[in-house]
């Protein structure tokens, strides 16, 4: 069980627990506002993306090289930028803090 | 508009998928109170389609993974899912719908999302449907993955319809090790859909990874041989082949809107904030016909993006929100490690780009322009060019054509848009 912190774009908190699946099916199987996830996550849409917050950068690291593509000219990339749905669960990644990009 | 609403109204939706289901989530999200129900004629928890003819065809996945929303999300969200019933009858005057159980249920909103059926050609002999496949729902490709466990040995396929469907299968296909036989009527791939260079990268793709790519190959019989079937081409071509999976397009489902007098052309016809002609009966998805301000054109779209965003403007409406369709269409293909991205609408384009990226052959785009604007992209292995061009789109900006053309210059929104 990994419990994943979404943080909406109008300052909601939401903390959800999940053990299998993306990052992305968590949050749209929870309504999470502004994870849409279109494609049904195969990196074609960028209606999941979402900025980790800083210090747990390391937890999930660097974007693949298609989501990368996907996500260097979006109007909402940081350095930060991740698409939730190539991120699984995994106890590695528990206590993550993640902002929703899209309202 | 709508605005008044309360608990004890009723918004009815017409069909449980992309559009059906989104529509109903939307509904909550935009503050509906009262009851929502979907009724579904098949019996599964709603799911997705695109991986039908991609991941989920050739991989071993449980039919869970398809599902949009799981079953205790309905319950949470207190939608009342309806499976394995269909809507027979509309009434309008009454504002009400049949089921096929025989029950009446009223409704204050109706929103028809009954999509389309896999078109079927009128090929003499193509009702053999232990062996001929159509593409359309769970159903099919559950059929289709079970008959080809049925053979010891690599079996033949042979595909009618060089469309996105039809390709996508070819595609899965393969990676089963399946013999494959594409057979396409016109004399590209794609015709219906895009422009001769990207036509020719789909037929090479296809070809290289052994797939028999036939054009201008017009089915005309179909005939049961044996365990075997033999199809007949117009030119006196002959294949025989174990079975056949047919791509050629789809039927949209609109009879009932027809049999309740909602205007209906290619699809059923809806203003921009998809309601028909009657005000409160609205239609989303592949039914339904609209009018695109932003590309001048009446257009019937078949994508995930215009089932997902349709349902969210029905929603809005129905709850006061002012919210009108004004789309950037999107589309996306997979096929083996190709990914095809499409923004925007080529239709009536006045001249075109191709842009091939130096060092990396497989990543092509093709911008499409009427005079300075532009107007879509189709972006291969070019996730880059798909993300810019939706934002040059969106804004209204200038492609600078001369560096768009020019694979020598970075590609960069620095260099590809002209600034003001
Ligand atoms: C194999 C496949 C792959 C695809 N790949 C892509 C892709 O990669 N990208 C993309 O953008 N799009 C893709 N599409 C297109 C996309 O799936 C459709 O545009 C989308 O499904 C449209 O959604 P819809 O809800 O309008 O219609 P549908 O998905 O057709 O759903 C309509 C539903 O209504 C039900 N229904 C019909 N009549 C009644 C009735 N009288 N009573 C009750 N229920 C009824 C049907 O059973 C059906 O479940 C693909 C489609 C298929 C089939
Ligand atoms: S869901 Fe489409 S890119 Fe993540």
């Amino acid at each position: 069980m990994a419990k994943i912190t979404f943080i909406t774009t109008d300052g909601n908190e939401h903390v959800l627990e999940g053990s299998s699946g993306s990052l992305m099916e968590l949050a749209t199987d929870n309504n999470i506002h502004g994870i849409d996830g279109d494609c049904g996550g195969v990196c074609s849409c960028a209606t999941c993306h979402v900025h980790v917050q800083a210090d747990h950068w390391d937890k999930v690291g660097p974007p693949n090289q298609i989501e990368a593509d996907m996500l260097e000219f979006d109007d909402k990339v940081t350095e930060y930028s991740r698409l939730a749905c190539q991120i699984d669960l995994s106890q590695e990644i528990d206590g993550l803090v993640i902002h929703v990009a899209n309202d | 508009m709508s605005g008044m609403q309360s608990e004890d109204q009723r918004c009815v939706i017409i069909g449980g998928s992309h559009a059906g289901v989104s529509a109903a989530f939307a509904l909550r999200k935009y503050g509906w109170k009262g009851e929502i129900h979907i009724y579904e004629k098949t019996t599964y928890l709603p799911y997705q389609r695109p991986p039908l003819s991609k991941t989920f065809f050739y991989e071993e996945q449980h039919v869970d993974l398809l599902k949009l929303k799981s079953a205790d999300n309905y319950v949470e969200q207190n939608i009342q899912l309806f499976l394995h019933t269909a809507i027979t009858a509309i009434d309008r005057d009454s504002a009400c719908v049949t089921t096929d159980r025989g029950n009446s249920v009223a409704y204050d909103y109706l929103i028809y999302a009954c999509g389309a059926r896999a078109l079927v050609p009128s090929i003499n002999g193509i009702n053999h449907p232990s062996a001929i496949f159509c593409v359309r729902d769970l159903n099919d490709i559950l059929r289709i993955k079970e008959k080809l466990k049925t053979y010891r040995t690599s079996p033949q396929a042979l595909i009618i319809g060089g469309g996105y469907i039809g390709l996508e299968i070819a595609s899965s296909l393969r990676k089963m090790d399946v013999n494959v036989v594409l057979l396409e009527r016109e004399n590209r791939l794609l015709k219906r859909v895009t422009v001769k260079e990207v036509s020719s990268y789909f037929d090479q793709l296809h070809s290289k990874n052994k797939v028999r790519v036939i054009k201008q190959k017009n089915v005309t019989h179909i005939e049961k041989a044996g365990k075997e079937l033999n199809v007949f081409c117009e030119d006196g071509m002959t294949f025989t082949t174990d079975i056949i999976i047919v791509g050629v397009g789809i039927q949209r489902n609109t009879s009932l809107a027809k049999d309740a007098g909602l205007t209906i052309k290619k699809g059923i016809v809806v203003n921009q904030y998809c309601q028909t002609n009657d005000p409160s009966i609205y239609a989303i998805g592949d039914c339904a016909m609209h009018d695109n301000k932003k590309y001048k054109l009446q257009l019937s779209l078949e994508s995930i993006q215009n089932a997902n965003d349709q349902a969210k403007v029905a929603a809005a409406t129905i709850c006061g929100h002012e919210m009108a369709y004004d789309p950037i269409p999107w589309f996306w293909s997979d096929q083996y490690d190709t990914k095809l991205q499409t923004v925007g609408i080529s239709t009536g384009y006045t001249d075109k780009i191709v842009r091939q990226e130096i060092g990396q052959s497989n990543s092509l785009s093709i911008w499409y322009f009427r005079d300075e604007k532009l107007l879509a992209v189709d972006a291969i292995n070019h996730p880059k060019a798909y993300v810019l061009a939706t934002r040059i789109i969106k804004k209204d900006q200038l492609v600078n054509k001369e560096n768009c053309a020019n694979p020598e210059i970075e590609f960069s929104p620095l260099h590809m848009i002209v600034s003001v």
